[in-house]
Parts: structure tokens; sequence; C-alpha cells
């Protein structure tokens, strides 16, 4: 009887001893943030700078008639969604430049470029869901320098996002990784907006101003 | 049976087909955009990211790299309004001078380092950097005049070429306030 009136006792104190130091904690933390008011549990600091460099002015004539814009997901938009992977690297393993046949194509290589370059990324090529949204830009018109001018792609960008407007869950990559990726989604671009006709449609535009 | 086919068939022969050349998450823009001026910039970016518990260190994130930055200044001409001929001159509206485009290459970026722990660079976190980095360069670009020498060059370019057309008596005729 004795042990149980005294844990009824003890059990009566818990909420009372825990009330109390509670308050205790809470007197200490307010006193020590009236004596390092910046102090917190969790400090984040972020520190930026650029350094910049007017390195070289060009003179330029360049006449822009037409804008191809493109939005493209890599890499799923630059492979055949039919290609099977395993077998393509299987293929490499045992090519042999002296079998012509075992030779991989102009397009294998390709895929095969990709392939490497998403694994140095880390970007799953089997997972849907793992991409990143490109947004290029093809300028096509005259270059007035030469005597002759003819109507030519001039040059080929891309635009970039901001975090604000891209909608897209974020992936991890770094400067030099995103270097790579434009270099290999540059030519592919390039070769689709030739094939959709956009030098044949700027000539023709630019004969249609001419004449009017 | 063969009723509902041919209504099948008309529905489908009359709903408008995809067009064929151009694939769909793309555009095709007309203009008559004169660039005249390229100034390049040289940047270099340093950006870091700590988060500290109790003065322990849980993520870090740091970068240094440098990229290319283009800056264009030209004309953006209307094309229905841009030449006008009155007599023997031929009259040339032109726009006022303007930033066409700030254009970071990507090609040229140099990574010094990446540092991470617990915590990545996520596209387009650096992104923000680079533009951040193009908006310096218009006002730097803005502040020692590209705008004046643009215009000063577009008119040159505009009538030597005219000239080399055939066309003899050209004359420009300025369109609004410099932006």
């Amino acid at each position: 009887m004795k042990w149980l009136r005294l844990l009824l006792k003890i059990d009566k104190l818990i909420p009372l001893t825990a009330a109390l130091l509670i308050l205790i904690a809470a007197f200490f933390f307010l006193s020590f943030k009236n004596i390092f008011p910046n102090f917190s549990l969790v400090t984040r600091q972020e520190k930026g700078g650029f350094l910049s460099l007017l390195a070289e002015k060009r003179e330029i004539s360049r006449l822009t008639t037409l804008r191809y814009i493109r939005r493209s997901v890599f890499p799923h938009d630059f492979y055949d969604p039919q290609v099977d992977w395993e077998l393509l690297l299987n293929r490499r393993k045992w090519q042999r430049p002296e079998k012509e046949m075992q030779l991989l194509s102009t397009k294998e290589q390709e895929h095969l470029k990709l392939w490497e370059l998403c694994q140095k990324i880390g970007l799953d090529l089997e997972d849907d869901s793992c991409f990143l949204v490109i947004s290029s830009e093809i300028n096509i018109g005259l270059d007035l320098t030469s005597q002759n001018p003819k109507t030519k792609i001039l040059d080929f960008k891309v635009r970039d996002f901001g975090s604000k407007d891209y909608p897209y869950p974020e992936v991890e990559i770094t400067p030099e990784q995103w270097k790579k990726i434009i270099q290999f989604v540059k030519t592919p671009l390039l070769r689709q907006a030739e094939k959709a006709g956009i030098l044949k449609k700027a000539k023709k535009s630019w004969k249609k101003w001419q004449n009017n | 049976m063969r009723y509902l086919l041919l209504t099948i068939l008309l529905f489908l022969s009359s709903c408008p087909a995809p067009p064929k050349e151009l694939p769909l998450a793309s555009q095709l823009e007309k203009m008559m955009e004169l660039s005249t001026l390229e100034w390049i910039y040289d940047e270099l970016i340093y950006q870091s990211y700590n988060k500290k518990l109790l003065f322990v260190e849980t993520r870090r994130k740091e970068a240094l790299f440098s990229i290319r930055i283009a800056i264009r200044a030209g004309f953006q001409f209307d094309r229905e309004k841009f030449l006008d001929y009155k007599k023997d001159t031929l009259l040339v509206y032109m726009p006022p001078p303007q930033i066409l485009s700030i254009d970071a290459k990507e090609e040229s970026i140099r990574q010094y380092f990446v540092r991470e722990r617990r915590s990545a660079l996520l596209y387009p976190e650096f992104q923000d950097w680079i533009n951040l980095c193009a908006e310096r360069v218009k006002k730097d670009a803005l502040q020692k005049g590209i705008l004046k020498e643009c215009s000063k060059r577009g008119r040159k370019i505009i009538k030597s070429y005219l000239h080399s057309l055939g066309y003899q008596k050209i004359k420009l005729i300025s369109q609004g306030a410099q932006k």
C-alpha cells in the first residue's frame, strides 16, 4: 500500500516538474536571446559575387528575318524511344573495327554518347520523370558584311530559364554538366530545324518581302 | 454500319490536320532585326550557401565558374512600315536602337570548383546567377553607350547596303526616342 501511495504521489508530480523545467528553459533561452539577439539554433548563410570584364567589342551586320524557337525535353527528345539500351551496350562491347557488319551506325553512336552523358550527370534514361526542359532559339537571316549575302543560320542559343519561370522538377547538375548537355543538344537541334525546312521558309519570306 | 463508317470518315476529314513540318513544341517568328554591335563580357561567378545547426555545419554548396555573355544591340524594324518611296528618294524609317539579346554562352563555361555537402547545385538555380549577371551586363553596356554606338553604325550599314542595291538618294528618318 505504501508503494502504491508513493507511486500516486510521483505520478502527480511529473506534470508539475515538467512544467517547471519548461519554464526554467524558457527563462534561460529568453535571457540568452537578450544577451545574444542574433542567436538561433539554425543559421543559413548565402554569399555571392560577380566579376565582370568587357573583353571584346565586335562590329556586326546581321539581318535576322526568321526565328525558330523550340522547347525540348532532355534526354527523352534526343533518342529513339524504341532503342534497346542493353543490346546497344553489348554491341559496343563486342564491336571489332575489322568486322564492318558489327560497326555501329551514326545514330547508334549518338545514342551511346547520350547514354554516357546521362551516366556522368546521373540522369536515368529509363526513368521518364528525370528530365530537363531546354528552350532553344535559332536565328536565320543574312550576314550583310559579305558581298552577296545569302540566307543562312546566323546563331544558335539557349534561352535561360530562371527558377521563377521553370515549373518543372529541379535537377541536380553542375555548370560543367550543363555545358556538356548544351554541347550535345546543339547538333540534333540544328538538324531538326533544318529538317523542318526553316531555311527554305526564311528564303521564301525574304524573297516575298524584297518583291514587295 | 455503313452510315456509321461514313459519318466517322466525314468527321475525320473535317478535322484540321496537325502541321506536318514543325514539331509540336516549336514556333516560328518572322521579323526584321538588324544587329550592329556585339559586346562580349567575361563573367566570374562565385556563390556559396551553408546551413549550421548550433555552430555545426550541416549543409554546404559552393561553386566558382566563369561564363561569356554576349550582348547584342540593333534595330527591330516593322516589316510593313520600314521603307517608303517619295519622288526619287528612298525613305527608311529608323526605329530607336535597342538591346536585342543578352546571351550566356554555355559552351564557354569553365568550372573551377563545385563543393557540395548534403546539398547539391540545382538546375535552374545557377541559371538565376547567370540571369543576375546578364542584368549587370546590360546595365554596364548601357552606361558605356552601346546604344549610341549602335545607332551610328546602324545608319552607316543601312546606307551602304541600300547604295549597293542601286539606290542613290536615301533619307533615314528616326522614329521615337532612344530606350
